[in-house]
Formats: structure tokens, C-alpha cells, sequence
């Protein structure tokens, strides 16, 4: 994983209810009832504890292989989307 | 005074309030029992004794002594019954204190069947997983297909066309206990009329030749109801997968926050009936097959 990511720090936040099946899942979070992704669901899963933006890239590429275009910018997109969604928490 | 229905076991349907004492009449209770919840409505105001007795002729297969569909185990313990309360003669919505008000019937009636609705989905949340549904089940198995859809998309159609000859459920409100069988519903079928300006007649189900349960119903199949106008030959019935499923029945459902993990709920629903189906379709006569299919199966 390349890229300056800082010190930034994600963590999944508790749901509700979560149905997974295959790689993917539906969660239940904050009244809302969301379709969550392979990548997303993966991202949640590494990040059951605070874990850091580069080893969280790594780790996801060894799942899903190496994103395309700017991997940086990819995952924190992702994670806005998802700390958004009340899915997950960041910290500094 | 001409007082309240105490009990409905006297055959409610039947029972002369009577005309020659309505003058006299100030309250009169039709005791319902609705997804397992007990429901009052008390009506009062002039004229209170003969719109009740339309409220038990139209709400019959639901009046509390004569409602089918026992709590099974599992079932919520008795509580007291919660109060639906119909002023006659009253103006305006009936709102903010709770009580219906008005004077036209039809109105009263369908507003009526919103707020018993309404009382009943309040009190079973966490009791029940309630689908926006119809439901219909075969009258010895109780095998029962569940037919998911927005208000106003088909399900009282459905209900209407394909209930003669099985045992009616709802088509409303689909409460499933945690057991497995499904409360019933046996409300009037909310139909338009050919004037249709708003308000649906609630018609008594006997008039439509739909009957109760009288074995416990079972979820055998879901179905998410998807109504074309104007659509003509074979229905497209198109499998979902698990995740699919719960996404699109989701928004169809009642109290579904207020209770313990739904999610996991519904998707072993789901998965226990063979996964649910998306069917696309223009007449309701053209679902016969898959009802017959669903209700012919081992619940």
C-alpha cells in the first residue's frame, strides 16, 4: 500500500443485526437496513479493533486483489462512505 | 341505557343492538382480536349501538370470541386489551387525542381499520415479525404464501380473487410468531370502489367467501408481490437470494426496529421456505399456479 495515510485509524462499529452470506452481508444500523459489499464487509471484519489505514489497505489487497487507480484515494472514499453510514468509526 | 357489547360471544354479527334503542345508546365496544393483540373499539356518540354493529358485522372473523388463531407457544401472555375509540358525529380527523371522529361511515370504517391496525402493530412490536402482506393458506396443511407488497399494489386483490376455497389470513398485516405460525389478521378486505374518490370500502370478508383458519397457519413460501397494469400472459417469477430478499422486504415491513435481530429472523424465514421470489404480474388470477404450488407444500 502506498500513500500517506497519517496516523488515521478505523474501527467497525456494532450493529444491530447482520445476516452475512458469502462474502457479502445486509446490516441493521441506526434505523437503516444497508446492502454491505464484499470490500466493505472485508474492511469491517479487519477492523473489529482499531487498525490503521496502510495495514488495513494491505490487508485488503490480499483479499481483493489491488485496487485500480489510486488506492489511497479509493479507501478513503470507502470509508467515508461507510462512516457515513454509521458503519464505521475513525479517529486520528 | 343500551351499554357496551360485553361479549361478542352472543354472535355479534347477529346481535340486534337495535334500532328502537340506538337513540338511547351512548357507548358501544366491538372487542377484536387482532395478531394476537386484544382491541376495543368503543364507539360512542348517537347512532353509536348501529355502527358498531356494522363494525362486528364487518370485522366478524375477528371479534375477540369468535377470532380464531389462539396464541400458540410462545405467544405474548394476556394483557389488557388496548382501546380504539369512534366518535360519532365528531368533526375533523379525530387527531391529536386519538379519537376518530366524523360522520360518514365508509370513512369511519377505513380509517377505523387504520388505527386498529396501527394499535395492533404498536403492540406486537418485538412480539411479531410483521410484513406488509397478505396471506392465504391451504385449509387442512395450513401451508400459507405470503404475499409482500405496498398498500395499494395488490394484496387485498390477491386476497380477494385467490381466497375462496383456503383459509383466509390477512391482507394487510402478516404477524409471524417466534413459533413459526402466523397470527391472523381477519380483517374487512380494503377494496376500491369504482367511484373510488379515496377511501376503499371495508368489506366482511364471509361476503367475499373467505374463511378463517381453523388449523395453524405456517409460512410456506414468500412472495414479493410486483402488480403491472395492463401486463398479460405468465407472471415472471424471479428467485432472490438471501441479502436481495431482506433489502426488498425490509421497507415492507412493521416494528421491524423494535425487535430483537430481525434481520436473522427473516432470513431464517427466508431460507426455511425455500427463499423468496419476486413476481411480476398483471392480473391477480394469474397467480393461481404459484399459490397453488406454495400452498401445496409441507409446511
Amino acid at each position: 500500500m502506498t500513500g500517506d495515510l497519517g496516523s488515521k485509524r478505523v474501527r467497525s462499529v456494532t450493529v444491530l443485526d447482520e445476516v452475512v452470506r458469502g462474502d457479502e452481508a445486509v446490516v441493521l444500523v441506526g434505523g437503516q437496513v444497508l446492502r454491505v459489499s464484499a470490500l466493505a464487509h472485508s474492511l469491517r471484519e479487519f477492523a473489529t479493533d482499531w487498525i490503521g489505514l496502510e495495514e488495513l489497505g494491505d490487508r485488503l489487497a490480499q483479499r481483493h486483489g489491488a485496487p485500480p487507480g489510486d488506492a489511497v484515494e479509493l479507501l478513503r472514499t470507502v470509508i467515508t462512505d461507510l462512516e457515513a453510514a454509521g458503519l464505521v468509526e475513525t479517529r486520528d | 341505557m343500551e351499554t357496551a357489547w360485553e361479549s361478542a360471544a352472543e354472535g355479534a354479527a347477529d346481535r340486534a343492538v337495535g334500532s328502537a334503542t340506538d337513540s338511547a345508546v351512548e357507548t358501544a365496544v366491538v372487542p377484536l382480536r387482532v395478531l394476537d393483540t386484544d382491541v376495543d373499539v368503543v364507539v360512542s356518540g348517537e347512532g353509536a349501538g348501529a355502527f358498531a354493529r356494522t363494525v362486528a358485522e364487518r370485522w366478524h372473523l375477528a371479534v375477540a370470541a369468535l377470532a380464531v388463531g389462539a396464541p400458540a407457544v410462545g405467544a405474548p401472555a394476556e394483557e389488557g386489551p388496548v382501546s380504539v375509540e369512534v366518535e360519532l358525529g365528531g368533526g375533523g380527523q379525530g387527531r391529536p387525542d386519538g379519537v376518530l371522529r366524523g360522520t360518514d361511515e365508509r370513512s369511519l370504517l377505513q380509517r377505523l381499520t387504520q388505527e386498529v391496525t396501527r394499535a395492533a402493530i404498536h403492540a406486537r412490536t418485538g412480539d411479531l415479525l410483521m410484513l406488509h402482506a397478505g396471506a392465504l393458506a391451504h385449509p387442512v396443511t395450513g401451508a400459507a404464501v405470503v404475499l409482500v407488497a405496498p398498500g395499494g399494489t395488490g394484496k387485498s386483490t390477491a386476497c380477494r380473487v385467490l381466497g375462496p376455497a383456503r383459509s383466509y389470513l390477512s391482507d394487510e398485516t402478516v404477524g409471524i410468531r417466534r413459533d413459526g405460525t402466523i397470527a391472523p389478521y381477519l380483517k374487512p378486505i380494503s377494496t376500491r370502489r369504482p367511484d373510488w374518490a379515496g377511501i376503499k370500502d371495508e368489506v366482511a370478508p364471509s361476503a367475499l367467501g373467505l374463511v378463517a383458519p381453523s388449523v395453524p397457519a405456517r409460512p410456506a413460501g414468500v412472495v414479493l408481490l410486483r402488480r403491472e397494469d395492463g401486463r398479460e400472459g405468465e407472471p415472471e417469477v424471479t428467485p432472490l437470494d438471501t441479502l436481495e430478499a431482506l433489502t426488498d422486504l425490509a421497507p415492507e415491513t412493521s416494528g421491524f426496529m423494535g425487535t430483537d435481530r430481525p434481520l436473522t429472523w427473516l432470513a431464517d424465514l427466508l431460507e426455511s421456505t425455500g427463499g423468496a421470489v419476486r413476481v411480476t404480474y398483471g392480473a391477480a388470477e394469474d397467480l393461481a399456479p404459484l399459490v397453488d404450488e406454495i400452498c401445496g407444500r409441507v409446511p
